[in-house]
């Protein structure tokens, strides 16, 4: 008997060797039977999202394009352009109609030219669990093996490295020997494929974005002129490189750098041409040649340093010259050359965000907060044309450095195995106000509304 | 990319899909099924043990999924574990191929041929083939016996074919 069990012993384990491992190649269409299950599974769940994703990227691209030109033309000097004589406006105190005649003022353009370059940005990744790491830099895959040892009671190292031309990252625990490397293989090509979409494996992601988003501000302390009602938001934009590194399957981080550009337009004021040829005087009859003028706003004040116009508040008090007031018949003889006055203020922006994954599957959604550091890099009053902006000053009392916080969602589309499109609604706001301005007690603390629209390139 | 995971596992995985299936087209769909699911649980595998054993364990829970739909369509009697087979040569399985082992496989009933591959090729106990195919342990134990004996008896007159012929 026991020769019997001991040979149905042997028995079952040769059927088990022979059969364990044993290989059949399946028919030749069945890959693409299987392909097309995941495209139709992949695709139709998504196609609507991807496209709709396309469009808005599109639109609101186009968009941003068309509404930022007009920023970046330079204006030729007023003292060029004459003046119709009759055209005369009424007297400062009464209400302007916030229409100039374009006909006054004509310039000429000097578009700027908006160079967009592409940087392929290559970052050895190194994945390390206990002691062998595997690099993979440039498409060019190595596994770097190092051994510690004891040694009279120190730590010391020796390393092999040994490289082969997958593509790909594997994490390898401890007890895994490098001398069958070549048999991981299959496990590295899965890593790969891990990575997209949604990976347990850490990792870099470098994405590019243009947001448009608009842009206001919220005042703590309530001013004796009512800001409120005299500026309102404005449509600006920000742009920057992100880096996101994986920490696992559900949290990310997020650092990197990007231009953001916010403000505010500041309205009820009038710019009438001040030719050098025209006095003016005071109420008192003193002869004012009242630049510099300045006035004040809710992000800061405004020094005027362009003698070629002449400021007015029409709606309010906000405009004050330094060496006195205006004579309003002496401003009667003025033409208005323009109204309205935007403030921008450009910011070099330094993120740190944590990103949480809510759905991890072929479309991803994420939850995103963070902090910012915002380092003043541009700041620049604009008078607005009907027909031209011109940068006229310098906002005064600003911050160099302020601080936000940022909060929202990220949605993140593959376009393949390693690029995806992501779209971001999101919130900024400043922590800190954005300066303390002289003179004025209130607070500024600047928010934005974005909508985060880039591509993502997993590294 | 896909591909070439789908290159580097599928004659592998669809060996086993033979093994476990009754026909050749029961085989594929489950290739095709098995594969699909790899796919989308990519992200689960949590870097433990070997991926290569992360599939097969899909690809054997998969079968047992189709078996257990089907499996009041079956009736199997128990037969009794010490019924072992005669003591024949079983040197006869050196002259069989594995695919004709394979042949014989698929033959097996549907109940026995999931407790042979189970139990013999995955290496899983009585035990939990009980709770896996919610059978009693020992219906597990006299199904392989059976199994066992089915398949000997097969390869043994096989085999004998064979030294006719020669």
């Amino acid at each position: 008997m026991k020769k019997l069990s001991d040979k149905m012993e042997k028995f079952e384990k040769n059927l088990q060797e022979k059969l364990r491992d044993f290989q059949v190649q399946p028919p030749e269409e069945m890959w693409d039977a299987i392909e097309s299950r995941l495209v139709q599974k992949q695709g139709k769940k998504f196609l609507w999202l991807r496209i709709a994703a396309a469009i808005l990227l599109l639109v609101i691209s186009i968009t941003s394009l068309v509404l930022y030109l007009p920023y970046g033309r330079i204006t030729e000097p007023l003292a060029e352009i004459s003046f119709p004589e009759d055209d005369l406006l009424p007297p400062v105190s009464e209400p302007l109609a916030a229409e100039p005649d374009s006909d006054i003022l004509s310039f000429t353009d000097e578009t700027e030219t908006f160079i967009s370059t592409t940087s392929e940005i290559l970052i050895a990744e190194v994945q390390s669990i206990d002691f062998n790491v595997l690099t993979d830099f440039s498409g060019i895959t190595g596994l770097l093996k190092i051994n510690p040892k004891e040694y009279d009671d120190q730590l010391a190292f020796s390393y092999t490295f040994d490289k082969f031309h997958a593509r790909s990252s594997f994490i390898f625990d401890e007890s895994k020997d490098v001398a069958d490397f070549d048999d991981k293989k299959s496990g590295l090509l899965a890593a790969d494929l891990i990575k997209t979409p949604g990976s347990a494996q850490r990792g870099f992601t470098l994405a590019a974005y243009l947001a448009p988003q608009q842009s206001f501000r919220y005042q703590r302390i309530t001013a004796s002129i009512p800001y409120e009602t005299l500026e309102s938001e404005i449509f600006s934009f920000a742009a920057g490189m992100k880096f996101h590194y994986k920490l696992n399957s559900r949290w990310e981080l997020e650092s990197g750098i990007g231009y953001n550009l916010i403000g505010q337009a500041v309205n009820g004021i009038t710019a009438f041409s001040h030719p050098s040829m025209i006095p003016l005087y005071s109420s008192k009859g003193e002869l004012i040649n009242s630049h510099p003028q300045s006035m004040s706003t809710s992000m800061g004040g405004i020094n005027f340093k362009d003698q070629s116009f002449y400021f007015a508040d029409i709606a309010s008090s906000r405009v004050n010259a330094l060496k006195g007031s205006y004579e309003e018949n002496n401003v009667n003889l003025l033409n208005k050359s323009a109204s309205g006055l935007i403030q921008h203020f450009g910011y070099i922006e330094v993120p740190l965000v944590f990103r949480y994954k809510i759905i991890d599957r072929m479309f991803s959604m994420s939850v995103k907060s963070g902090v910012a550091a915002n380092f003043l890099y541009t700041n620049n009053v604009y008078l607005q044309g009907s027909a031209y902006t011109r940068s006229i000053a310098e906002s005064t009392g600003v911050s160099a450095i302020s601080w936000s916080g940022t909060g929202g969602f990220s949605l993140g589309y593959p376009i393949n195995d390693r690029m995806g499109i992501v779209l971001e609604p999101t919130f900024t706001m400043f922590l800190t106000p954005m300066g303390q301005f002289r003179s004025l007690t209130r607070e500024t603390y600047p928010y934005n509304y974005s909508l985060f629209m880039g591509l993502r390139y997993k590294l | 990319m896909q591909g070439e995971l789908y290159k580097m596992f599928a004659p592998k995985m669809y060996g086993l899909c033979l093994r476990y299936s009754a026909n050749i087209q029961d085989a594929q769909d489950l290739l095709q099924e098995g594969f699909v699911k790899v796919y989308d649980n990519l992200e689960n595998f949590k870097w433990k043990g070997s991926f290569e054993g992360w599939m097969k364990r899909i690809f054997v829970n998969l079968a047992l999924d189709r078996y257990r739909s089907k499996i009041s369509l079956l009736s199997i009697d128990d037969v009794t574990e010490n019924q072992e087979p005669p003591d024949n040569d079983l040197n006869a399985l050196d002259s069989i191929s594995e695919k004709e082992i394979l042949e014989l496989i698929r033959k097996l009933p549907d109940q026995y041929r999931m407790v042979f591959n189970l139990y013999v090729i995955e290496g899983y106990s009585h035990k939990e083939l009980g709770e896996m195919l919610k059978i009693r342990e020992s219906t597990s134990r006299s199904n392989l016996a059976r199994a066992k004996m089915i398949l000997k008896e097969k390869i043994q007159f096989h085999s004998q074919r064979i030294e006719k012929a020669i």
